[in-house]
């Protein structure tokens, strides 16, 4: 008798020891045979966002270049299967290669994989421009669209119907007197598939900056100046643009194919510590990324861990914000968060021997 | 310290000033480049690394590769950035003065574990930086 009651005790203890890892209503992610992918002839050794998924199953995604910073880097697709990766250049094309500068700020990638890139370029006469382009499943074959608005573009999503939406600032900068001040102001705006200026978008309790005036130096927003940075589009199953406006508190704001904003999901993290992105250095956080999968959205949190960080996830549904799931990485399951269908989770993740692998993992 | 931590990295073959002493009488076009010395904080490190900052002005042409030869900042246990960089040198700078024209990017590294850490990248921003001049 004594025998069983020692086994209860100890098989309950284990139990609390267990619950004690994983919040209560949080599900482990684990990785199974199977599930991990190497990718031929690429190291993991950094890249930058954005990094997106297609109907296949191929994963985009950037990593520095040798000649220029990540911004001018191609744009990799890697098959499903890590058997091939091919770069989409943006200077393919003449007036980006030409140009005394460039950026690719953002990208977009729908369903059939056709990739969207959004260029800041400066002409070699020192004029600023933007301009998406777009590849024809090609990497030589690519197209120019111009956009006819003076911005700074920071994100862009590609609407079923083909028109764009881009985000971006207005920098605004007058000097007088050896005295410089500069204003900066969100812009948000859809065009047609030509690039030209449809409507604003006006987006409710949008992000706002100091303006900053030279005379006093030090009182920056690095708080403003983050949360239009790290944002990110995606767009849903219903058409909607679903656009993470990525502030302390970061929102998602559910915007119609024609340019009108249907509803605002606040997001919250799985552990309420850091949420978004902040102007406090010490708890510097790059907030939470965007998915969308299934009828789903997901968001990855990392939360502060020791000297270190942990990944969180959390699944809503997108009509109301409702909290389905939470989700964090088994121990043996460490990786960056890519994309989510609605049941399974990709992961880019480094190998042992330093190549890229890309982790296709179902809770 | 607060405006000090949005740590960046840039990586390329342009910046080839292998030592402090080479990169003060270098590349810079702007006088005089000051040595100043950020947190390396998203890796989650501790250690000081060395970076250019020219008068708070970054000109690509001022920044300073050090790791390959004579510095391993940041990750003391990695085997060197040269070959955790595939030969390239690694520039680990922060944004020392805040109205300096950058642009904060998401982004990821393969930390001392080997596994690929979440960080976010403060990159010049070429775009607007006549605006912000």
């Amino acid at each position: 008798m004594w025998r069983v009651i020692v086994v209860t005790m100890l098989t309950s203890l284990f139990v609390c020891l267990s619950s004690a890892q994983t919040p209560p209503g949080v599900t482990k992610i684990e990785l199974r045979p199977g599930d991990r992918v190497s990718v031929a002839n690429q190291m993991a050794n950094a890249g930058v966002d954005p990094i997106r998924c297609d109907a296949s199953g191929s994963v985009y995604m950037r990593t520095p270049s040798r000649n220029g910073g990540p911004l001018t880097s191609p744009i990799l697709r890697i098959s499903s299967d890590g058997h091939t990766s091919v770069p989409f250049d943006v200077a393919v094309l003449d007036p980006i290669k030409q140009s005394a500068a460039y950026g690719v700020q953002d990208f977009f990638v729908n369903k059939m994989g056709k990739i969207f890139a959004l260029v800041a370029y400066e002409t070699k006469a020192r004029e600023d421009l933007v301009a998406i382009v777009e590849f024809d499943d090609s990497p030589e074959r690519a197209s120019l669209i111009p956009i006819d608005s003076q911005f700074s573009p920071r994100q862009i999503a590609v609407t079923q119907a083909g028109t764009f939406l881009l985000s971006g600032l207005h920098v605004s900068t007058k000097s007088s007197g050896g005295v410089a001040t500069q204003s900066r102001t969100p812009f948000t705006a859809l065009f047609d598939a030509q690039g030209r200026f449809i409507k604003e978008v006006e987006l409710p309790d949008e992000v706002k900056f100091e303006e900053y005036n030279s005379a006093k130096r030090g009182t920056p927003s690095l708080g403003s100046q983050q949360a239009i940075d790290l944002s990110r589009m995606v767009v849903g199953d219903d058409g909607n643009i679903y656009f993470l406006r990525n502030t302390k508190e970061p929102k998602v704001y559910v915007i119609s194919t024609g340019g009108d904003v249907l509803r605002t999901i606040p997001v919250k993290a799985v552990e309420t510590t850091i949420v978004g992105t902040s102007d406090d250095a010490d708890v510097a956080s790059s907030g939470p990324s965007i998915f969308y999968g299934g009828g789903r959205l997901a968001f990855d949190f990392y939360v502060p861990d020791g000297a270190s960080t942990k990944l969180q996830i959390r699944v809503v549904n997108p009509e109301n914000g409702q909290i389905l799931w939470d989700y964090v990485p088994a121990k043996d399951m460490f990786g960056i968060p890519a994309c989510y269908d609605g049941s399974r989770f990709t992961f880019l993740a480094a190998n042992e021997d330093r190549h890229l692998a890309i982790f296709k993992a179902t809770p | 310290m607060k405006y000090l931590l949005i740590v960046a990295v840039y990586i390329g073959g342009v910046f080839l000033a292998p030592t402090p002493s080479a990169a003060q009488s270098g590349p810079c076009n702007c006088a005089p480049p000051i040595f100043t010395y950020q947190y390396c904080i998203s890796l989650g490190c501790s250690r000081k690394v060395p970076i250019v900052d020219c008068g708070g002005i970054y000109h690509d042409s001022c920044f300073a590769c050090y790791g390959a030869a004579t510095e391993r900042p940041c990750c003391p246990d990695a085997p060197a950035y040269s070959a955790l960089y595939g030969g390239e040198c690694l520039i680990v700078l922060a944004e020392a003065v805040t109205d300096r024209p950058v642009i904060y990017v998401r982004g990821f590294m393969r930390g001392c574990d080997g596994k690929l850490k979440r960080m976010v990248l403060g990159l010049p921003r070429a775009m607007d930086r006549r605006l912000d001049s």
